[in-house]
């Protein structure tokens, strides 16, 4: 769900399409990593650092902390089997009402990968009774916005305006959701859109490193790992399949409204079924989920992106992990904070402030219903790239080697806890909390339990988890960047290298 | 009442009027409270209660940015954003994240032409422990060689990241104000020259910090979960023993006017798209201009029912999104520019696009704007208003940005409502006097080859 924002944050603190077998350049011969045999004194720096801040004296005046109050969510269900959802917060006289259906970009068929994307993009184009100029010149009117949106599992409309105007925002929400005109007119338009944003991706080291990383971690097998959509696909998207998915995706049975902020349940109720309570039922959608996990890799292997431009490398390392919910994905979550949690983080301590490789490095944790990831890593000057490189894999074999200790794992703990406390400040980030409980199936005192469950996590789990997720004689890279420099620069290292053009597709190394 | 007024009228009528329980709970927001004081030293502080969340944001600016800077040493207020991180005399090295990271709050700090700024967002039982952080490293910020060697290396990734690895990002950061602003101060890179900052000494970096980060050239924000009486206590056992800097001048730059259309064409081997940046130059920000001219931006660009998008993207198809803003890329409180950005659409050409954008222009000018295309607009600014008002890191930023620049925080609160005095004359006025193609800077940023 959130791969693609936090791979751009990663490869702005950085920097993933597969084939079949490898392209070596001459001499890059995959090896198991060398034996650590003698003290790395970088290493050995870094960890004396880490000992050194956690001996400090804590801040002077910290109180205990306050008791965190979400919105509590009022779950409800139309007579047409719609799940109405509220999250009430009078703070600000505003009304979010978010119509989603399980339409995200995982339902499209894999030969019209595009076709979510379009659909959404023509909720935001009219609907049978009022054409686009009407719709965008009263939605303007109120000041508020009526926004389209898709991810990878979900797609709707956001209705975002002031307390006074909920009874419009219902009504457009509900016109858009249901009876979109999906007017042939605006096909083209779109279809260069969707175009202009593959370009993009493909122009952009976080695109092609998030489409790169999916694709090794999920594989093909899956709607997660699927490749950039070409011209034609684009080209051949027709009404008729647009009408198609939107029939079967769009109805009540296959969504739910989400309505935050300055409202009653039984005002929200009231106008829901006044205006979604007419929405065709249907039928739930299955999740396209596939057992079929992309198969391990067993050597070492460098993908290069050759994005010729390039006045940087991004590096990112990409393995499997568990999804939300899921065993050990607390765990993850720590580990995410040990390695790349800010500028204390393990991995900005040594490659941003130790060694002055990078403007910033972080590891995030990113999940959809074919499991997780892990990803780490940062942006560097090309000729930097191995030197990076060997840094990354040994920040990230610590902590299965050495542990965290008990008083870094209490900080850790301490600052998750603390990021839960400034969540509660927004109302956007509680309801998209309140939607990944619904969507990923997780319990409904999931959030609530959250601040007690990170309070178990044990140093030992900790060390396990570290070496089941870094397998570092099968580690997969990702470098977005000069492949006839970064192919020279990285050759002999242990690591297998293939090359890739920006489609992703496999090429020569360049000589 | 006029036929456009009718016929705004009408247009809201349609939507439905807003049923009485809605209707009596619209409102501009909740209230900002202001409490503000000055320290002996000259530190400026605004204290804005808000307990809907247990969170405080702490929010310094510093009147020092790019524009202060002199020809062969720049690039330092941004080298200073990096060194304020590093270590003074009672928090070592490393200690300063390690501390705010462990409050799971959002810190960080943004380099503009005349401010930099430094923020911190974290669980108000922490606040002792900032304000703690806060004035220390304002106090007493150590600045070794090793400590500069490191940022600067930091600093030079950071420059090849955001402006040499980033579609459009050195046209806008570099090429483009070098000829849109005439004064060397707003015109050169906020990066700097990486050469100045090698060459120069470490006392240099000792003086511009001396000078620029005195309480007297400081504004204190703090917004959120506490308690006023206590948290002057704090601000003045904290910061009380600051000693004051001599004063500043805090004249801004003066700007030439431009009175000959300038065009360039750029390749950018990055760029996936062309993308047309059109500028023109604009007045001190809350003048009565700069705020016709905010609203203009907003009439013509605001919302997908605002004219340049429903022309030049549904109409007409030449484009694939419009924007206007006056402070670009972000603001600066001398002379400003108002800013077009123009994304192409698939195979049209920048020329093309250009041509529909000035004859869009040209209608404002020659036949103005409806009374409900303006007041869309206003509606879309009051909204964005009370959007902002839920959170505390909007409300500090706005509160220090008034109470450093604009006269005063308080005055904040009630500044939406300078919207409600432009008319629609004003509007086709503003546009007539500073949007002209004499005095326009132009650069099409055309996708190269390399990529």
């Amino acid at each position: 769900m959130r791969t693609r924002m936090l791979v751009a944050v990663a490869i702005a603190g950085l920097a993933c399409r597969p084939a079949s077998s490898g392209t070596q350049a001459p001499g890059n011969e995959a090896k198991p990593p060398p034996a650590d045999a003698k003290p790395d004194p970088k290493a050995a720096a870094a960890a004396a650092k880490r000992a050194q801040l956690a001996a400090l004296p804590p801040l002077p005046g910290v109180e205990a902390p306050k008791p965190v109050k979400f919105p509590e969510a009022q779950v409800q269900t139309l007579a047409n089997g719609l799940e109405l959802i509220v999250l009430e917060d009078h703070e600000v006289p505003r009304v979010g009402v978010m119509a989603i259906a399980r339409a995200g970009k995982i339902y499209a068929p894999a030969d019209q990968p595009s076709l979510a994307q379009l659909t959404s993009m023509l909720l935001a184009e009219g609907t049978t009774k009022r054409d686009k100029v009407k719709l965008d010149t009263q939605v303007d009117a109120t000041g508020g916005s009526l926004s389209p949106f898709f991810d990878d599992e979900l797609s709707g409309v956001i209705a975002d305006v002031l307390t006074r105007d909920a009874a419009f925002a219902f009504t457009a929400a509900a016109e858009v959701m249901a009876t979109p005109s999906l007017p042939e007119s605006a096909f083209d338009k779109l279809k260069g859109q969707i175009q202009q944003s593959i370009d993009a991706d493909k122009a952009s080291p976080f695109g092609l490193g998030a489409r790169m990383a999916a694709r090794l971690v999920y594989g093909s097998e899956s709607a997660y790992g699927r490749p950039f959509p070409t011209p034609q696909q684009v080209e051949g998207m027709t009404r008729a399949q647009v009408e198609a998915f939107h029939k079967r995706h769009f109805v009540a049975s296959n969504a739910m409204l989400v309505v935050a902020g300055d409202i009653t349940p039984a005002e929200a109720r009231k106008l829901a079924d006044k205006t979604f309570g007419v929405w065709a039922k249907g039928e739930p959608v299955a999740i396209p989920k596939s057992d079929k996990r992309k198969v391990a890799e067993t050597v070492r292997k460098i993908h290069i992106v050759d994005r010729k431009a390039s006045a940087q490398a991004s590096v990112l390392m990409v393995v499997p992990a568990p999804g939300i919910g899921k065993e050990g994905w607390l765990q993850i979550r720590v580990l995410e904070q040990a390695l790349g949690g800010g500028l204390s983080g393990r991995l900005n301590m040594v490659l941003r402030e130790q060694l002055g490789l990078t403007y910033g490095a972080s590891a995030f944790h990113a999940f959809g219903y074919d499991g997780g990831a892990f990803y780490a890593g940062g942006s560097t000057k090309t000729n930097s790239a191995p030197e990076f490189l060997d840094a990354l894999v040994k920040l990230l074999e610590e902590p299965g080697k050495d542990g965290v200790d008990q008083v870094e794992l209490r900080r850790l703990l301490l600052k998750m806890s603390g990021q839960f406390a400034i969540e509660a400040e927004g109302l956007q980030t509680i309801t998209m909390k309140t939607i990944q409980q619904r969507v990923f199936g997780l319990a409904p005192d999931f959030w609530e339990r959250y601040r007690g469950d990170i309070e178990s996590i044990t140093v030992e789990q900790i060390k396990a988890t570290s070496n089941s997720l870094i397998n570092q004689s099968a580690a997969q890279v990702v470098i977005i960047g000069r492949a006839d420099k970064l192919t020279k620069e990285l050759s002999g290292r242990g690591w297998a290298i293939e090359v890739y053009n920006t489609d992703l597709e496999k090429t020569a190394s360049p000589k | 009442m006029s036929r456009k007024l009718i016929i705004a009228g009408a247009v809201l009528a349609a939507l439905g009027s807003p049923s009485s329980a809605f209707a009596a709970r619209a409102g501009a927001g909740p209230k900002v409270p202001v409490e503000k004081f000055t320290l002996p030293n000259g530190l400026k502080v605004v204290l804005s209660e808000d307990h809907s969340a247990p969170v405080v944001t702490v929010y310094t600016t510093f009147r020092v940015g790019g524009a202060h800077e002199v020809k062969g040493s720049t690039g330092f207020a941004h080298l200073f954003e990096h060194m304020m991180f590093n270590g003074s005399r009672n928090v070592p090295e490393g200690a300063y994240a390690f501390y705010v990271d462990a409050t799971g709050g959002d810190v960080n700090a943004n380099t503009e032409h005349d401010r930099t700024n430094y923020y911190q967002t974290v669980p108000s039982n922490y606040l002792e422990g900032i304000l703690y952080l806060e004035s220390n490293r304002m106090a007493n910020l150590e600045i070794s060689e090793a400590a500069l060697s490191n940022e600067k290396s930091v600093v030079k990734e950071e420059v090849r990241q955001q402006q040499e690895n980033t579609p459009f990002a050195r046209t806008i950061l570099l090429d483009w104000p070098a000829v849109a602003y005439s004064s060397w101060q707003y015109a050169h890179s906020i990066y700097g020259s990486m050469e100045d900052l090698s060459n120069a000494p470490v006392q240099a970096f000792v003086d511009f910090f001396k000078k620029y980060y005195a309480p007297n050239n400081a504004t204190l924000v703090i917004c959120g979960d506490f308690e006023p009486a206590k948290a002057r206590a704090l601000v003045e056992r904290y910061y009380g023993s600051l000693q004051a800097g001599a004063p500043i001048d805090y004249t801004f730059p003066e700007e030439a006017a431009q009175t000959t259309a300038v065009y360039k064409e750029v390749v950018d081997p990055l760029a996936p798209v062309a993308l047309t940046l059109v500028s023109f130059d604009a007045p001190k920000p809350r003048s009565a201009d700069y705020v016709a001219l905010e609203l203009l931006a907003a009439t013509l660009a605001g919302g997908a029912s605002a004219r340049m998008p429903r022309v030049l993207v549904d109409d007409k198809k030449l484009s694939a999104g419009v924007t206007l803003q006056v402070g670009f890329p972000w603001m600066t409180y001398g002379p400003s520019q108002m800013v077009a950005l123009l994304v192409a659409s698939q195979g049209t050409k920048p020329a093309d696009l250009r041509a529909a954008f000035w004859a869009e222009l040209e209608e404002v000018q020659k036949r103005g704007v409806s009374a409900a295309e303006v007041e869309r607009a206003r509606a879309k600014l009051r909204k964005q208003h009370v959007d902002g008002l839920g959170g505390t890191h909007y409300k500090a930023a706005q509160l220090a940005t008034y109470e450093a620049f604009f006269g005063g925080a308080e005055l904040f609160a009630g500044d939406i409502a300078r919207f409600d005095r432009v008319t629609p004359a004003d509007l086709q006025r503003v546009a007539k006097k500073y949007m002209t193609q004499p005095a326009s800077v132009t650069f099409d940023i055309i996708p190269g080859a390399a990529q």
